[in-house]
């Protein structure tokens, strides 16, 4: 069962992403903050992590950069899940290769199901 | 005959040519009468033939003064006469002399002789006459005088002396009786014709009444005769004198008439003696008419307007004073003749004095001023309206100094009071005004500004102050330097030129710095604002939306059979309703803000189309409409040079709208090539457009023929169109109505630029 680490402050929405990825039976985990988020990746080594960019303590982008410098990390592929949608942060992501950029609000459930599953799918096929 | 020697030497000319023409009388009567000549020329010669020599030729001398002295009395008339009665006074003097103290005088007789130059010069009207008449009778007194006491001793005898005097008392005589037979001739040769017309009258009527008297009739016919021979002499002598005068007096009244003045001469009575001609016309009078009137009947004199009493009348005080008067133009003197014509005049008056020193009368020269005042008026008003413009001018001045001063005050009010700081530098570099804003924003304050106090505070901000005076070295433009940091502050610096407006000529620069850091932070904000909103609003409604879905997607079993499923079916469309609704306000602002980044690339846009109508046929199917679409089937693939994402965006908005509005048949999309675009035609069998709101379809929250009240809110904002077309706009191509038809469908096409 692959592992799946959301990176989300929002309750409600860490909530929600739970529930979709447990009926989809992916093991769940979640991170609260940027840096719990960094703990836990270093710990789970999980085969995606869906991470917000606004967050309480340090910024999703950090994370990222962070989480691709980190040699324990950085073959974990990372979808960015947030509602900021402006194309300077999008490009940023990009730069700090980013596996995906996903808009929340603009994006429905069955088809983060569909991205998350590519990305998981690409993933194990090169393993 | 008076009259005319009267108005001769009244006139004020050549007096002495009176005296020439007495003298000359005088001599020939002189020489007539007592044969001085003869018995001198006999006297001499026989004294000389005696061999007295000296007294021979002393006598020779003086027949010889006397026949020059004639002849320049006589035929070079007044030419040398001075002359002569010196010569004559001096010859005659030292003879005397030296006779008297040498050889005597006894039987020489010259004595006759003694006092012709005296009367001479007696005649001639001179002081000198009389003087020189006493001295000699005093050296005559004093030689008897000194004799008796034995002083001296003399050869003479009283004969002689007696003689001399007696001589002397002959010649004042006969001075005396020649100027009263000139001054009484005609009036006692009128006075003895009268007398002869009486008497021949009253012997004829004596006649007629006794003829018997025939011997007194005799007696009174010879005496008859007598007198009208004694009165032919006298005539012909005062004719002669007439004669003479006459030519003198046509020679005047040529001169006088020939005058461009005119003329007047009055007698010390004020009566007219003279006119001319120039005068007689401006007078409208004739001379004989006036002449010896009295001179205030003939005009009337007006100073201004008011009648001048005869006693003010320039002749009348003239007459009084003895003095010169002159009446010019400024006097406003005007005479008013007979017929009533005034006129202005100027004029000199002139007392006539004699050398006695006795008054004649006076004369006075004037002129008909009105052409001179007529120019003097015009000078006058000429002045007078001169005067008055320059006052007008003054006043204006005065004014526009006034203005002037309160225009300065409302602008250094202004520029005191605005809250940007102003600064204004002239060419030389001066601080010409500076404003209390600008020593607020700059930190300093100065009684003094200097340039380089101002450019010390630039340089201390990394700016450069002559950067803002480009101006100065003859830059023409403005100049604008936008968010710079001044002292802690965010400022906009505005350099403006400052030119005269006549003649365009550059005299410094305006330096306006804005402080915009509150903008400037406002601005930030409201773009935080934007991103956050976005952000917190988005964050829940994904909540809302997701579990709405999952709900729908994992409890169908349980929602089966209940209003449940409808009720979370709603809360699904209208989160996804609101998610749309969120996502076109920040489209919205960011493109208002000219903040939307466009990637634009070089694209095929087939498979963007195959994608959006893929995405767009569930609604489709939902309406059982026909979602068709015509690929580009040119040969090879056309690219378009646009942003990808925005396009598809577009397409979304507009295959969507087709299908929203449409109930029954079909939406078709096809692809049109021109030379510069691609044109993506989207036709609907929908409602259509109504004419009348086709023109207000890009327009922001509108929905077509919708008012504010009958909005459907079903369908969205009303954003839709209106940001496709701003998204279109900015990737360089268009977004148009093609045609449009209530009941019957619409087309649109979407003009994208072809890659280059």
């Amino acid at each position: 069962m692959a592992k799946l680490l959301i990176i989300e402050d929002d309750p409600f929405v860490r909530r929600f992403y739970e529930r979709l990825f447990s009926f989809q039976k992916y093991e769940v985990f979640y991170g609260e903050n940027g840096y719990d988020g960094l703990a836990k990746a270093k710990e789970l080594k999980p085969d995606l992590i869906i991470l917000d960019i606004i967050l309480p303590d340090i910024n999703g982008l950090d994370v990222l950069e962070r989480l691709k410098k980190d040699p324990e990390t950085m073959h974990c592929p990372v979808i960015m899940l947030t509602n900021i949608k402006d194309d300077v942060t999008i490009r940023r992501a990009t730069e700090l290769k980013a596996d995906g950029f996903m808009v929340k609000s603009n994006v429905p459930a069955d088809k983060l199901l569909v991205e998350v599953e590519k990305v998981i799918g690409k993933d194990n096929t090169l393993l | 005959m008076k009259k005319i020697v009267n108005n001769y030497l009244n006139s004020g000319m050549e007096v002495e040519a009176g005296n020439d023409i007495a003298i000359k009388v005088i001599f020939i009567n002189i020489f007539t009468i007592f044969g001085v000549l003869p018995l001198l020329v006999f006297g001499s010669i026989n004294t000389f033939v005696n061999h007295d020599f000296l007294v021979g030729g002393i006598e020779i001398f003086f027949g010889l003064v006397l026949v020059v002295n004639s002849y320049f009395l006589r035929v070079l008339k007044k030419k040398y006469l001075t002359f002569a009665v010196y010569v004559m006074i001096l010859t005659v003097g030292i003879s005397l002399i030296s006779l008297l103290f040498e050889g005597g005088i006894e039987g020489t007789g010259i004595y006759w002789f003694y006092t012709l130059p005296v009367v001479s010069i007696f005649l001639l009207g001179r002081k000198e006459g009389s003087l020189i008449t006493s001295t000699f009778i005093v050296i005559i007194l004093a030689i008897i005088f000194l004799d008796q006491l034995n002083i001296v001793s003399i050869y003479y005898n009283f004969v002689e002396i007696r003689q001399m005097l007696s001589s002397m008392i002959v010649y004042f005589g006969l001075v005396y009786f020649f100027q009263g037979v000139i001054q009484n001739s005609r009036d006692i040769a009128i006075a003895k014709k009268d007398e002869a017309s009486s008497l021949y009258a009253s012997l004829l009527a004596e006649r007629e009444k006794s003829e018997g008297s025939e011997k007194e009739v005799q007696e009174k016919l010879k005496e008859l005769e007598d007198t009208k021979r004694a009165i032919i002499n006298l005539l012909e002598d005062s004719k002669d004198l007439e004669e003479s005068l006459k030519l003198e007096k046509d020679k005047m009244n040529l001169i006088i008439s020939s005058m461009g003045e005119s003329l007047l001469v009055v007698d010390s009575d004020l009566n007219l003696e003279l006119i001319n001609k120039n005068a007689e016309s401006l007078l409208e009078i004739k001379a004989e008419d006036v002449l010896g009137k009295k001179w205030s009947g003939i005009v009337e004199t007006l100073k201004d307007t008011t009648l001048t009493p005869d006693k003010e009348r320039s002749f009348s005080k003239v007459i009084a004073d003895r003095k010169i008067i002159l009446t010019k133009l400024e006097d406003n003197h005007y005479y008013k003749t007979r017929s009533g014509r005034i006129f202005p005049v100027t004029s000199v008056t002139a007392p006539l004095v004699n050398d006695a020193g006795e008054l004649l009368g006076a004369v006075k020269v004037f002129r008909d001023a009105t052409e001179e005042k007529n120019s003097w008026q015009l000078i006058e008003k000429k002045v007078e309206e001169r005067t008055k413009e320059l006052k007008d001018a003054r006043d204006k001045i005065s004014e526009g100094w006034l203005q002037l001063q309160q225009e300065k005050a409302r602008l250094t009010a202004s520029i005191n009071n605005l809250s940007l700081g102003f600064v204004i530098v002239d060419t030389n570099h001066n601080v010409v005004i500076i404003n209390p804003a600008m020593e607020e924003i700059v930190g300093v304050k100065s009684e003094d500004w200097k340039f380089t106090d101002l450019q010390k505070v630039f340089t201390n901000n990394k700016l450069k102050l002559d950067d803002f005076c480009m101006h100065c070295k003859g830059k023409t433009d403005d100049y604008k330097v936008d968010g710079v940091d001044f002292n802690n502050k965010i400022v906009r610096i505005i350099s403006v030129p400052i030119f005269l407006p006549e003649n365009n000529k550059l005299i410094g620069s305006a330096i306006l710095i804005e402080d915009i850091t509150e903008a400037k932070i406002l601005e930030r904000s409201r773009n935080e604002f934007f991103s956050i909103a976005s952000h917190e609003l988005r964050t829940p409604l994904t909540a809302i939306r997701g579990n709405a879905s999952l709900i729908e997607q994992y409890y169908t079993k349980e929602l089966e059979g209940s209003d449940m499923k409808a009720m979370i079916s709603d809360i699904h469309e209208s989160s996804i309703r609101l998610i749309q609704i969120v996502n076109d306000f920040l489209d919205l602002s960011r493109l208002e803000q000219g903040r939307m980044q466009f990637k634009k690339e070089n694209i095929d846009i087939n498979p963007i189309l195959s994608d959006v109508i893929e995405e767009l046929k569930t609604p489709a199917l939902e309406k059982k409409l026909d979602l068709k679409f015509v690929p580009n089937k040119t040969k090879s693939v056309v690219l378009v040079n646009s942003d990808k994402e925005k396009l598809r965006q577009v397409f979304v908005n507009i295959i969507g709208n087709s299908i929203k509005y449409t109930d029954k048949g079909s939406v078709s999309v096809t692809i049109e090539n021109t030379e510069s675009a691609l044109k993506v035609l989207v036709s609907d069998t929908g409602r259509g457009i109504p004419k009348e709101s086709q023109n207000l379809l890009f327009r922001k929250f509108q929905q077509a023929g919708d008012s504010l009240y009958t909005r459907d809110t079903t369908k969205g904002t009303g954003l839709g169109l209106y940001i496709s077309r701003l998204l279109m706009t900015n990737m360089g191509g268009s977004i148009d109505l093609v045609s449009s038809e209530a009941g019957k469908g619409s087309q649109f096409s979407i003009s994208i630029p072809i890659a280059k």
